[in-house]
């Protein structure tokens, strides 16, 4: 036994002597990659406002985009030393499986046969989603008046497995028209092809404004499914999906312990809440335990802001889709949001 | 058989035929057929043609008519009622086409999201490209074979470094690159790996070594029983599969690469209608010289088998200019692409047929003008065979 | 013999070079297949074809196999199948008949018809399918009214945006009958017409084939779907709520995906028909002429036949493209397999090896099969033409 024991005391003396006495760290490839080349690589949605959207100089902006963001800022110390990589709903998986991206960060719904099945993990949800129609004023309020009302929606995305299960289980018959991209069924519906146009209601508020005439158009405000949302990583790499996880659950517990962009150097330098504190590096030192600086999220929350700051300005009131927080509310104030502590 | 004949040189009554994969066909003018110019110089011959009978009469009139209810309103929506100047769509007030909107967002047909302060690069490239291929296509050339293997040689790596950049460019990756610059791109590389490799499987398939053969044949009757649309999902979603570090191949390369492999069996069977124009005497005699088959096929057998083929490689390579449209369905925006791209944005909703006649034209332009110059080179061949 | 020396034979050359490619091919096939397999381990991804027997749990509106949502997978593949078949066949019918009329029109005296038909041709061929179907789409749906303005058909059938819904027997026996004596009817006449020739082989008398085969095949048959149609119940549909209920619908997809295809390849066979008919010698309709055949009967015994060997060949590759380009429905949600395989099936599952590979089978599998016929009717009409 001592024959073994001494070589591996030895390799770990000289592994805490290597890193100064930190503590010894998983390693975690993925953030390798990220920090080698400099930037993190985003798989985002082709054009949806509010969630991903790219304008007419490549600038992109949304939800999902923030997030993205943060997570740089968090590993690199940038918010800007990302890049994004648009996907369809055909080349999510494999584009996130084959390594291309670092995440997906898309408004892509967290379903059992996903995670099971194409080896991807849902590291948290920044937005819940609820699926809906929208429909030319007047023809229809509620879901269940579309009996017998062809709808156009993106092949392969949950929505159209969940428009399926939902006309069956409430004996409505609708005839479902599979588009390869959700423009494409946009455009179908606009041109009349359809009487309706289903997505999530988030998506479906950025959506409308791409229509010919948004206000002959309305979006159905009751829901048929619910429709989770988060980043989502590859399997394996623990340490990076610990990141990836954390510093989701970061931005939403800086808007619970009202740290915004604004006031996080005054925070950071006065506040004497502790887990305040743990959250901007100032004790704690938990970057350090995922292999980050110990600023990581002073670096997020300073450059994209927290998750209610992010929201408001991307699909919330500061944006032209004007979305309540509703279910996108902390837990304390209604809504659906929570985080774990960070203790 | 047919499989032999439904590409490449097809010989049809005195003259010869080219057929492309995509089935273009082009048949050399019957020079007694003065073509449409000559009969307008003779205007009774003309009016004989038109009126002659009854029955001509008929159909005159009913081409006219035709002809009147499909262009009237055509002309009305591109030009007479269109609107060319102003800057948002509200300038748009006529009932035809708004071409504000291809003004608007004219950067980004051409270039995509190709930084601004760097595009000059693409026109350097574009100029280089236009300029090199003018001097290899005139005759007037000294030592034009040595020419244009050194194009062939220096021009792609250079081309590729203005566009992306490194060694003291600022690197701009493909994933801004757009629009009209990205179509030509995609087809210039697809050509330039679709070419040497289709000359090769021409070869395989024509060569005395069956295992050779077995190789190239079947390697050319996969790609060209498969559609292209899923060649372009299989090198997006295969080639990071089935590499060791795939991931790192880019998304533009892997587009060339399954464009390139596809189109090469086509070139092939393009080179091998060349190939078996060229009588066997000439390589028996250059064998019967002690030439051995690298030296008959290099010297004596390609050179004259691939003139004969060059305007049905042309014709593949217009087939290939149309088939990179493909490339959207991977979320490429090459010209069709960034139009539809640009319909999305909530300023300029409902421009779609704006955006589809300019496209469209663009690259009616492209091919037309190839296959145009394909018919001269191959004009010119008939002249001289005859 | 030395080592030096057998290495210099040619044949130890041959089979050595051969057995170098050979194996280097088969390591680097090893090679992709390990990195896939060990790439999908390490991704967690699920493999094998456990998934065709899945429930599929989409829905599919344009569907003739019986598919519901509760279907496998493998359900999904073969409703792929036959709508990928049933749009290539009618389209490449019509295509055929209408690149026919336009390759004849090319060859028109009337300088006005030839110069609409080559325009159109020249117009067609230089632009990509893909704005076709675009445009094609995206016109007819947006130039239909809405199923509350529908144009109505007799009362029977309506034509709106949702596409062109038409009445279905509730009993299908009476049609299948009907189906029957149509197949009866031809055979028939194909005996009749072979008799006819023989006899007239032996005695020198023709016989009015046309007469008999109007009745076997238009006649009898036509009497028994008209006993069919009024024998059984009609399933007529009536608007309810959004569209119209009952009936079959056929999708604007179809229509806009077949338009495209036939107006596209049209300009094609076109050019085929009119190099076919380019290629027959003036001086043999002279011939005919002279020993006395009238022009129908030198166009059906002498042009045509002639023609046709030269068309075979170039036609045959002319619909295998259309098989192949039928999966352009893809970018217009028409359920064909790439849409609804590599598409939808693709993404549920995320089995992309399996889902490619057997699609590109199934390609392979149509190529091939077509291209057997056509070898085998063109070596007909090859012996028939002597």
């Amino acid at each position: 036994m001592p024959s073994i024991r001494l070589p591996l005391a030895a390799a770990a003396l000289a592994l805490a002597a290597t890193s100064a006495g930190a503590q010894q760290l998983a390693p975690s490839p993925t953030l390798d990659a990220i920090k080698a080349r400099g930037h993190l690589e985003c798989g985002v949605h082709l054009g949806l406002p509010g969630f991903s959207f790219a304008n007419d100089r490549g600038e992109w902006s949304g939800i999902d985009v923030d997030y993205c963001r943060a997570l740089a800022a968090a590993i690199l110390g940038d918010a800007t030393k990302v890049k994004f990589t648009p996907t369809s709903v055909q080349q999510r998986w494999p584009v996130l499986q084959s390594g291309q991206v670092d995440l997906l960060s898309r408004n892509t719904t967290i379903t059992f046969s996903r995670n099971a099945t194409l080896g991807v993990n849902f590291q948290g949800i920044n937005f819940y989603e609820g699926q809906t129609f929208v429909v030319r004023k007047g023809t229809a309020t509620v879901p269940k008046d579309l009996d017998g009302a062809s709808v156009c929606v993106a092949a392969g995305s949950t929505e159209e497995k969940n428009a399926a299960d939902w006309a069956k289980e409430n004996g409505i018959k609708i005839s479902i028209i599979n588009f390869q991209k959700n423009d494409d069924a946009i455009a179908a519906y606009d041109s009349g092809r359809c009487d309706a146009y289903t997505a999530g209601i988030g998506a479906l508020a950025g959506q409308r404004i791409k229509l010919k005439d948004p206000d002959n158009n309305i979006v159905m405000t009751e829901t048929i499914s619910n429709d989770p949302q988060g980043p989502t990583t590859r399997w394996g790499d623990e340490r990076y999906q610990l990141v990836v996880r954390w510093v989701l659950n970061g931005m939403i517990a800086a808007e619970a312990l009202g740290v915004t962009s604004k006031n996080v150097d005054e925070m950071k330098a006065k506040s004497q809440n502790a887990e305040v504190r743990r959250l901007l590096g100032v004790e704690g030192g938990f970057g350090a335990m995922m292999g980050l600086s110990n600023d990581w999220m002073y670096n997020a929350i300073k450059q994209v802001g927290n998750y209610g700051e992010s929201y408001e300005r991307t699909v919330g009131m500061g944006s032209p889709l004007k979305l309540a927080r509703g279910k996108n509310e902390l837990w304390t104030k209604g809504g659906l949001l929570f985080t774990p502590p960070f203790q | 058989m047919s499989r032999e004949l439904s590409q490449g040189l097809v010989p049809i009554g005195g003259a010869t035929a080219e057929i492309a994969s995509d089935g273009r066909l082009t048949i050399l003018p019957d020079a007694r057929d003065g073509g449409l110019a000559r009969r307008l110089r003779q205007p009774h011959a003309l009016a004989k043609r038109l009126f002659g009978t009854p029955s001509d009469a008929a159909i005159t009139l009913v081409c006219a008519a035709l002809l009147a209810w499909a262009a009237v309103p055509l002309l009305r929506w591109t030009i007479l009622d269109a609107t060319f100047t102003g800057t948002t769509r509200n300038d748009c007030t006529g009932t035809g086409a708004c071409w504000v909107f291809i003004r608007a967002r004219f950067g980004q047909f051409m270039y995509g999201f190709y930084p601004a302060g760097e595009r000059w690069r693409v026109d350097l490239a574009g100029v280089i490209l236009l300029v090199a291929s003018g001097l290899i296509a005139w005759p007037g050339l000294p030592r034009r074979r040595l020419a244009a293997l050194l194009a062939l040689v220096v021009l792609p790596p250079l081309g590729t470094w203005l566009l992306y950049g490194g060694l003291g460019l600022r690197i701009v990756e493909t994933r801004e690159w757009g629009g009209l610059m990205l179509t030509a791109f995609l087809s210039i590389y697809a050509a330039i790996i679709a070419v040497p490799l289709g000359i090769l499987l021409a070869l395989g398939r024509a060569s005395r070594l069956p295992v050779i053969r077995l190789i190239s044949t079947v390697f050319i009757e996969f790609w060209r029983g498969v559609p292209i649309i899923a060649v372009i999902f299989l090198a997006s979603l295969l080639l990071p599969l089935i590499l060791p570090n795939g991931a790192g191949i880019d998304r533009l390369a892997r587009a060339v690469i399954g464009l390139g492999l596809c189109i090469a069996a086509y070139m092939a069977e393009a080179v091998r209608g060349g190939l078996q124009a060229i009588p066997p005497g000439q390589a028996e005699a250059a064998s019967a010289l002690g030439l051995g088959y690298w030296r008959t096929t290099g010297l004596i057998v390609l050179p004259q088998a691939l003139r004969i083929s060059l305007p049905a490689l042309t014709n593949e390579f217009i087939a290939l200019v149309k088939n990179t449209s493909l490339v959207l369905i991977v979320s490429i925006f090459d010209l069709l692409g960034i139009a539809q791209a640009a319909l999305a944005d909530p300023a300029w909703v409902g421009k779609t047929w704006e955006a589809y006649a300019f496209a469209g034209f663009i690259y009616w332009l492209a091919c037309f003008g190839l296959s145009r110059w394909s018919r001269r080179i191959e004009l010119k061949a008939a002249r001289i065979s005859h | 013999m030395t080592l030096a020396a057998t290495l210099r034979d040619r044949k130890v050359r041959d089979v050595l070079a051969q057995a170098a490619v050979a194996i280097g091919l088969l390591a680097l096939l090893v090679y992709f297949v390990r990195n896939a397999s060990e790439n999908m381990l390490k991704a967690g991804i699920a493999s094998g074809f456990d998934f065709l027997w899945r429930q599929a749990g989409i829905d599919v509106q344009f569907q003739l196999t019986g598919y519901t949502s509760a279907s496998s997978n493998l359900g999904l593949l073969w409703a792929g199948i036959v709508n990928t078949l049933l749009i290539s066949a009618v389209s490449i019918a019509a295509a055929t008949a209408l690149g026919f009329a336009i390759g004849v029109a090319r060859l028109s005296r009337n300088p006005l018809l030839s110069g609409i038909a080559g325009a159109y041709v020249e117009f067609a061929r230089n632009i990509p399918l893909l704005f076709f179907v675009l445009i094609w789409y995206f016109g007819v749906v947006a130039s239909l009214p809405a199923p509350r303005a529908s144009i109505g058909l007799f009362g029977i059938a309506f034509l709106n945006n949702r596409g062109l819904t038409i009445p279905l027997p509730n009993e299908a026996a009476p049609f299948g009958h009907a189906l029957l004596a149509l197949a009866a009817g031809i055979a028939l006449q194909l005996a009749v017409v072979a008799w006819a020739r023989r006899r007239q082989e032996r005695t020198g008398k023709a016989f009015p084939v046309w007469r008999s085969g109007l009745l076997l095949v238009l006649g009898i048959p036509a009497l028994a779907f008209i006993h069919a149609a009024l024998a059984t119940a009609w399933d007529v549909p009536a608007l309810r709520g959004f569209n119209y209920r009952g009936g079959f619908v056929l999708v604007p997809e179809f229509v806009a995906l077949f338009a495209a295809l036939t107006t596209y390849t049209a300009a094609f066979i076109a050019e085929i028909v009119r190099a076919g008919i380019l290629a027959v010698p003036k001086g043999q309709i002279e011939a005919a002429k002279a020993v006395g055949l009238s022009p129908s009967q030198t166009l059906r015994l002498v042009t045509i036949p002639q023609a046709l060997r030269v068309m075979v060949p170039p036609m045959t590759s002319q619909y295998l493209n259309v098989v192949k380009n039928s999966s352009f429905g893809a970018a217009i949600a028409y359920p064909d397999v790439v849409s609804l395989f590599m598409g939808s099936a693709l993404n549920n599952t995320g089995q992309a090896i399996e889902i490619i590979a057997i699609t590109l089978a199934l390609y392979l599998a149509i190529s091939l099969a077509v291209s057997a016929f056509m070898n085998w009717y063109n070596a007909r009409i090859a012996l028939v033409t002597r």
